[in-house]
């Protein structure tokens, strides 16, 4: 299901009243309530997946408890390895079977072999990406005893599956969100007023802004060839544009949708265009994922300790990862080893910064120094963007060369007039709003509530007026 | 009343201000802004096929013979002043893009009047396959809103439609469309009246090549196609269904339509695609538009082909106007 369906604007208040009402003050049944909820929204796809998710949510739950009833390490470590090798494996076969296949074909060919197979018939089941690492990270956290494993099977399933951030994050560890289902949710007025707000904007910034620049990138990325450098310029901005709004519109919606139901879900997006550099861009972006590898490959591997090869590698490594998590082919690693090959200078010179963390804080105007470097860093996020987009490598290579012509100096055609007005308007109010966790969090609290309502309203009638109409599905769920 | 209740209430609340503030936001919106950043009301007079003064004679117009329904390829395609050399009274009743959802609000509002004896309806599967939205706004633009035209919104449930039809009842309301005629000529577009839009545009030169995709009716629209079909016949009208040629390019198998045609054995249906001799170079004037040249050469056929199977209704004398 979709959270810009008609289908979920009947399902979510309709849980909401279940949750709430019918739950009453009992633990089990608001969790039966959310299980049961979270496994039509995700059936809503294909219910066929739910075998899936079920089956990972059994062996992690099975694993858990095995870990807990046994003091020997070695078959702790047995164990860790099966949660491994099973959720692991089943993304592997999904998501990245076709790859290696290809790969290994197209080895044998450049060596001079013959060698034919067939491309496997697989459909990649929405989210796998993301409710694998959630499910590891309970495994791991489990194994490193960070947490007890949970013995109510119910909360495991509810948490393993909560539909909010089910399909496109964001990835929740199980140390944080997994003891909130063990707990009585209190309803909090101001939490949900906070969460509704919350999902507003990521309404807005899904549907005006994300699915009005997918038609035009799909318009200049489908036919790059005859655009002029100053279009496929803009047509970066705009999939930059198109995936900030994407993602962290459908983190904003999550995020917003979990308060309603009295759960704290992590940050996802800190404004990431407003970095500073490219290291801060990442902190910014996809928080959830990043943290992840930080605290499930990057310190394992040792993090920033020890030499600056070994700190090289281990950048190098997490971001390969990184780029392969996007997407089962090789121009998703190349975007990762580009992302690293940002960062490695950083790591070389070793220096820390002494900036404060949110740029201009305390200032409505930044310095032109930092104009410069915010500016720096979107335009290499951009670029490298192109690279995620592009189908194939020869296909991004082509681009970005295209982009370099005199046709530069241009003016660039686009169709949508409307567009850089709605992205100037959205960039300007989450600069003026930067310093809270959310564009809306704060947003006219000073204003009596008909002048704050008439904002929040313009804003809903902003998004009836400009909205695309032709439906884009989330570009993440693809990952 | 718990917290939970005073945070629904807050949100009744906060909806019902929403549903105030959105009909001026629109209207405001779409007064003020350029056209080119207005996509989700589209409110055109005349729309893009003389819709306005077609409706207009319709609603002048007495009994006819003949009566044509569909998009585009009905009004630019069926020629009622040849009809009219064959003793035959006929009325164009086609929009762009109209596909059954709109069909049947046309038909209840003239069908009565006209009292025809054959409805020919041009059907073609890529219409039958699209949501009806261009159409829909097409008539709410270019007639008086009614629970028709509301009904049919509920049914194609899009943003577009709904913005239109609000943009519209408030434009209504405030009598800003009373009068309105349009002219009859439009760019390369003549309105010969009979509902008919004539285009003696030159030769075609098919560059682009058309995507090759079939579509699949919506359940909505064979929905509607079956109602419209029910109410002809418990009137005792003579229906044929007619796909109207388009150039080799523009041609789709129409594979899902043809299974439901199939299923239907007694309905009458006339494929006229790659018939009449007609050439896409030379009859044509883009993919899916004939010249007149195209125009006279297609009737002739389509007349020929309903004589020789019996289907035309008995000619008349028409007296001269």
């Amino acid at each position: 299901m979709l959270f810009n369906s008609i289908d979920f604007a009947v399902f979510l208040p309709l849980v909401f009243l279940l949750y709430w009402w019918v739950g009453g003050r009992s633990i089990r049944r608001r969790n039966i309530i959310l299980l049961l909820s979270s496994y039509i929204f995700y059936g809503w796809w294909d219910p066929r997946f739910l075998l899936l998710i079920a089956f990972s949510t059994v062996v992690d739950f099975a694993v858990g408890l095995a870990m807990e009833g046994t003091l020997v390490q070695r078959h702790r470590k047995y164990l860790l390895w099966t949660s491994l090798v099973v959720n692991i494996g089943l993304l592997g076969y999904f998501k990245y079977a076709n790859f290696l296949l290809d790969s290994f074909v197209g080895a044998f060919t450049f060596f001079g072999g013959e060698f034919h197979a067939d491309r496997l018939d697989i459909i990649l089941p929405v989210g796998i990406s993301f409710y694998t690492f959630q499910t590891l990270s309970y495994s791991i956290d489990v194994y490193h005893r960070r947490m007890r494993p949970i013995s109510d099977p119910i909360a495991f399933a509810a948490y393993v599956s909560f539909f909010p951030q089910l399909v496109a994050g964001p990835i929740e560890r199980a140390i944080n969100l997994l003891p909130q289902f063990q707990e009585l949710r209190k309803f909090d007025t101001a939490r949900a007023v906070d969460g509704s707000r919350q999902m507003l904007w990521g309404f807005f910034k899904k549907l005006v802004i994300a699915d009005n620049c997918a038609e035009e990138v799909e318009r200049i990325f489908g036919a790059h060839m005859e655009m002029s450098g100053a279009t496929l310029l803009l047509g970066t901005v705009f999939f930059s544009m198109q995936a900030y709004g994407d993602f962290s519109g459908y983190s904003d919606i999550a995020i917003g949708c979990a308060r309603l139901f009295g759960f704290n879900l992590q940050r996802n997006f800190a404004y990431p265009f407003f970095a500073r550099d490219i290291a801060e861009f990442w902190r910014r972006w996809h928080i959830s994922l990043t943290t992840w590898f930080r605290d499930y490959v990057y310190i394992p591997m040792g993090g920033s300790r020890g030499t600056k090869a070994m700190q090289v590698r281990n950048i190098s490594v997490v971001f390969l990862i990184s780029g392969l998590w996007h997407g089962a082919a090789w121009h998703f690693v190349i975007y990762g080893a580009l992302n690293a090959l940002y960062f490695i200078p950083g790591v070389l010179r070793g220096t820390r910064s002494k900036r404060s963390p949110i740029v201009a804080q305390g200032r409505l105007r930044p310095s032109l120094v930092e104009v410069v470097q915010m500016g720096r860093t979107f335009l290499l996020a951009s670029l490298t963007f192109t690279v995620l987009r592009a189908e194939e490598m020869r296909h991004a290579t082509e681009y970005l060369i295209g982009i370099f012509d005199t046709s530069l100096f241009q003016w660039p055609d686009y169709h949508h007039a409307e567009l850089p007005w709605l992205i100037t308007a959205c960039m300007a109010l989450e600069w003026v709003r930067r310093e809270d966790e959310h564009t809306l969090q704060r947003l006219g609290n000073a204003l009596p509530r008909i002048w704050r309502w008439s904002i929040f309203a313009l804003i809903a009638c902003t998004i009836g007026f400009f909205m695309n109409t032709n439906g884009t599905p989330f570009f993440y769920f693809q990952f | 009343m718990g917290t939970q209740g005073r945070f629904l209430l807050r949100v009744v609340l906060f909806l019902a201000l929403l549903g105030i503030a959105y009909p001026v936001v629109l209207v405001v919106g779409k007064t003020v802004l350029p056209g080119s950043f207005v996509h989700n009301v589209q409110y055109r007079i005349g729309g893009y096929g003389h819709l306005l003064t077609r409706l207009q004679d319709a609603a002048a117009k007495g009994k006819v013979d003949v009566l044509f329904t569909g998009s585009s390829l009905a009004y630019r395609g069926f020629d009622p002043r040849i009809w009219e050399q064959q003793g035959l009274r006929a009325f164009n009743l086609g929009s762009s893009g109209q596909t059954p959802l709109q069909t049947e609000i046309l038909l209840n509002d003239h069908l009565a009047r006209l009292d025809p004896d054959l409805v020919i309806m041009e059907v073609d599967p890529l219409y039958l396959g699209g949501d009806g939205v261009e159409s829909s706004m097409d008539l709410i633009a270019n007639r008086p809103i009614d629970l028709a035209t509301v009904r049919m919104a509920a049914r194609i449930a899009s943003l577009k439609t709904f913005n239109t039809l609000l943009y519209g009842m408030v434009r209504q309301c405030s009598g800003r469309d009373d009068g309105l005629m349009q002219a009859p000529i439009s760019g390369d577009d003549i309105y010969v009246g009979d509902g008919f839009v004539e285009r003696r545009a030159g030769r075609f030169a098919p560059t682009a090549a058309l995507p090759q995709w079939d579509p699949v009716p919506l359940q909505k629209q064979l929905d509607a196609l079956e109602r419209i079909l029910a109410t002809l016949q418990r009137q005792g009208r003579t229906v044929i269904l007619v796909r109207a040629p388009v150039t080799t390019a523009a041609r789709t198998s129409g594979m899902e339509f043809s299974t439901w045609l199939s299923s239907r054995p007694a309905l009458r249906w006339i494929d006229m695609t790659g018939k009449a001799g007609l050439m896409d170079s030379v009859h044509y004037y883009d993919h899916h538009h004939l010249n007149q040249t195209g125009v006279e050469r297609f009737n002739h056929t389509l007349l020929d082909t309903l004589r020789t199977r019996g289907w035309l209704p008995p000619g008349r004398t028409i007296s001269a106007p």
